[in-house]
């Protein structure tokens, strides 16, 4: 469903250069939770920006249902990009729009019929639990219910594939819990695939069937989340791994 | 009191009020349909905006630095030629608003700016990859984010206009600033000037209190 192959992208600072990505490949079910783990400056939100057609590549192929997604320019780009949801780590809510507003924009943006707006977002907002909170403001809100707001938002335009950029960082332990459950939930439910970037193992044991770890642009390894995670392979796993004993 | 009502009706306040208001939004709607345009132009054509352009940008901010480095006293005097051909005079209010317009696009321009680059970039990301055009981002996400933070511009923008009525007063074009100038401290006629000065203040005041609390108002992000 999702692939990437020989991705590369090198950004230049100050005279030296940092290769973000360096031959990244995946390959991504649909259905899937997909984790991809790594530390701060591993390359994984380069990696998001990429698949989100928000940064480009410099070289490699990234293709969802075998479209060519890193080629597309103009108008046929936008209209692809209702097929990926994006959720921030900072919410990225519009502030000065309600919670219905907000999650009716990206149906407004391609110009939905209005009582098909009104279905589809009180739907959404069933699904994510935030009946009641229509009219308010996102100032008003909690982390958990923007982030809530947040995911209805990408759901909105019924995408295949929902990329979550460390969805629950901002989040405290029972928050992120709920939010976890919350997507898996709707993975359960819908079958969307979903790809998840994090820096926490906890997030990736709980619900990710697949993980791929990151290292300073390369993936070290990638599998099933209980192979990776019992059986490491590489240092840095087993960095990532102890990290999470040390911290209980 | 009827000294005071003697002052009034012998100066023409009235009138002159009336002129200074006139000079102060005539300019500023002008001014705006303008200057909003330059600023979202200064924003989007940023090398972190959404359509970056360095030749644009580069010569968007050399125009508006060079407009605000003009001191408006000598823009004044600089466009009367220009006034001329536009209005066939360069004397009277509606004369005065044509520099008055000019000297302010750069200014409104800078301060649409200031407003608009409030918006966070998650924020446009979001937008762009929910499928937004251009377009859409300006309309429905910058200028819509940025309404209080509009709102307080044009409070910045109308002000800095009534300081400048005062010095096309002195040059003809009437209104308050003529008053005190003309009517009051150079014929030594301190009530005369004294009186134009708090009318000046008033028109300042009720500018600033009304649009901030319409701002307030509006503001969705900083509410408890």
């Amino acid at each position: 469903m999702l692939k990437l192959s020989n991705i590369h992208k090198k950004f230049n600072q100050n005279n030296s250069v940092l290769h973000a990505l360096n031959d990244v490949s995946l390959h991504v079910q649909e259905g899937d939770i997909y984790g991809i783990i790594g530390l701060s400056g591993a390359g994984k939100s380069t990696l998001l920006r990429s698949i989100a057609c928000l940064s480009s590549i410099d070289s490699g192929t990234i293709t969802v249902d075998g479209i060519d997604i890193a080629n597309l320019k103009g108008a046929s780009l936008r209209n692809f990009r209702k097929n990926i949801g994006v959720v921030f780590q900072g919410y990225n809510l519009l502030m000065q729009k309600n919670v219905f507003a907000n999650i009716a924009f990206p149906l407004l943006l391609n110009k939905t019929p209005k009582d098909v707006v009104e279905k589809r977002v009180n739907e959404l907002i069933a699904i994510v639990g935030l009946q009641g909170k229509e009219k308010s403001y996102p100032a008003t809100l909690s982390g958990g219910q923007k982030q809530r707001v947040a995911i209805a938002r990408a759901l909105a335009t019924s995408p295949k594939i929902l990329l979550l950029d460390e969805v629950t960082s901002a989040l405290d332990p029972l928050t992120t819990k709920q939010i976890l459950k919350l997507l898996k939930d709707i993975n359960e439910t819908s079958g969307v695939t979903m790809v998840m970037i994090t820096h926490e193992i906890g997030v990736v044991s709980k619900i990710c069937k697949k993980v791929a770890v990151l290292n300073y642009g390369i993936i070290e390894e990638d599998g099933l989340t209980s192979d990776v995670l019992q059986n490491p392979s590489s240092e840095i796993t087993r960095t990532l791994l102890g990290k999470e004993t040390l911290n209980g | 009191m009827d000294k005071f009502i003697q002052i009034w009706g012998e100066f023409n306040f009235s009138l002159e009020t009336y002129n200074t208001l006139l000079m102060t939004i005539v300019p500023l709607v002008f001014a705006y349909v303008i200057g909003l345009p330059l600023g979202i132009l200064c924003v989007i054509s940023d090398k972190n905006g959404i359509r970056p352009n360095k030749i644009a940008n580069n010569i968007l901010n050399v125009v508006v630095n060079l407009g605000r480095s003009i001191p408006f006293i000598i823009l004044l005097v600089m466009l009367i030629p220009f006034t001329r051909l536009l209005l066939n005079t360069a004397i009277g209010p509606w004369a005065a608003s044509v520099p008055l317009t000019i000297a302010c696009i750069p200014f409104i321009a800078r301060v649409v700016e200031q407003s608009l680059k409030e918006v966070d970039q998650g924020v446009i990301d979001a937008s762009i990859s929910m499928g937004a055009t251009d377009f859409q981002i300006i309309t429905r996400v910058y200028l819509v984010e940025t309404i209080p933070s509009l709102i307080r511009g044009v409070a910045i923008s109308a002000i800095a206009l009534v300081g400048y009525t005062a010095m096309a007063g002195a040059v003809g074009a009437g209104g308050l600033g003529h008053i005190a100038i003309n009517q009051g401290f150079f014929r030594n006629n301190m009530s005369v000037a004294f009186i134009a000065c708090i009318l000046i203040v008033v028109i300042v005041q009720v500018i600033q209190i009304s649009l901030e609390f319409t701002a307030k108002k509006v503001d969705k992000k900083n509410i408890k």
